[in-house]
């Protein structure tokens, strides 16, 4: 998840532009922080509509999924040990063994799918952000660039601290007036990507 | 008379039982309610991935999708096996 990937090419349309957010583009990118990436689209983009960046939740907030999955396969150990029945017992012990292979792998899946989909994009036209919560439920909301009021990053904690990762919130105007990008990478960068995109939307230069 | 004693501890005496529950046997009943909660959302996770692969469409969807196909395959022979090593314990 935390591979370093060379960045995309900037296309034509921002190449013009004097900003600094296009260095921050420019720096390494990884699945977390990607920017300009290629055959990406979402429900309602538009043809002329260009992606500018996607990040999601950074890889370490995900740590403690990943240890509770482990933990799972020493469950049939425990078990064994809690309940001295089970040893004498081949057939129930197998049964627990698959058991605990089979929440090792749920546990896996879901952390990597609520990565994935807990996904924010920033385009030339809007922010979107899309929010895995469950198996039942996920949320996107969507705020154009003219509607955006101001934008704030919070970095936090200790985590925030070594690794780089902030939340970005972002004030739209209307009755639903919060955009939260939650703990992503560089959220600093990002914010300014936001600021400078604003500034150019106000401009009429994109 | 030794020969009468064994003859008579060789029978089978039948307790009359006092009423006795096997911890083994009451771990099964959660067992199968996981398995079949496991099988349910597993559906449930594949169901969710479709429609958010409709609504954000990147170049690994397909990887996305195929672990959700592999998941459930596997969940389900896994379910199986487990119920078979619970029908034999």
């Amino acid at each position: 998840m935390a591979k370093k990937e060379s960045p995309n090419q900037i296309p034509k349309k921002f190449r013009k532009l004097n900003k600094s957010f296009l260095d921050h583009l420019q720096e390494n990118n990884s699945s977390s922080f990607m920017s300009f990436p290629k055959g990406l689209t979402f429900l309602g983009k538009e043809k002329e509509e260009s992606v500018i960046l996607i990040v999601r939740t950074h890889w370490i907030m995900y740590l403690p999924h990943m240890l509770a999955a482990f933990f799972s396969l020493v469950l049939p150990f425990l078990f064994k040990m809690v309940i001295p029945e089970l040893s004498g017992n081949i057939s129930l012990f197998i049964v627990f063994f698959i058991l605990s292979g089979m929440i090792f792998m749920t546990i896996s899946v879901f952390t990597i799918i609520k990565w994935y989909f807990n996904v924010n994009i920033i385009t030339d036209q809007r922010v979107v952000d899309l929010d895995f919560t469950s198996v039942l439920s996920h949320t996107s909301s969507e705020a154009r660039l003219e509607r955006i009021e101001d934008v704030t990053h919070k970095q936090i904690g200790l985590l925030g601290s070594i690794f780089d990762i902030g939340t970005v919130y972002i004030q739209t105007a209307g009755a639903k007036s919060e955009i939260e990008f939650d703990n992503i990478p560089r959220p600093r960068e990002v914010q300014d990507i936001l600021y400078d995109l604003l500034e150019s939307k106000q401009k009429g230069e994109i | 008379m030794n020969d009468a004693n064994r003859f008579l501890d060789k029978l089978n005496i039948q307790q009359v039982g006092v009423f006795s529950v096997d911890l083994l046997n009451i771990l099964k009943i959660p067992l199968f309610f996981f398995l079949i909660g496991n099988i349910l959302f597993a559906l449930l996770l594949f169901l969710r991935v479709r429609i958010l692969v409709d609504t954000f469409n990147a170049a690994e969807n397909k990887m996305i999708q195929a672990i959700v196909l592999g998941y459930i395959f596997l969940t389900i022979i896994g379910s199986l096996l487990a119920v078979l090593f619970l029908i034999l314990s």
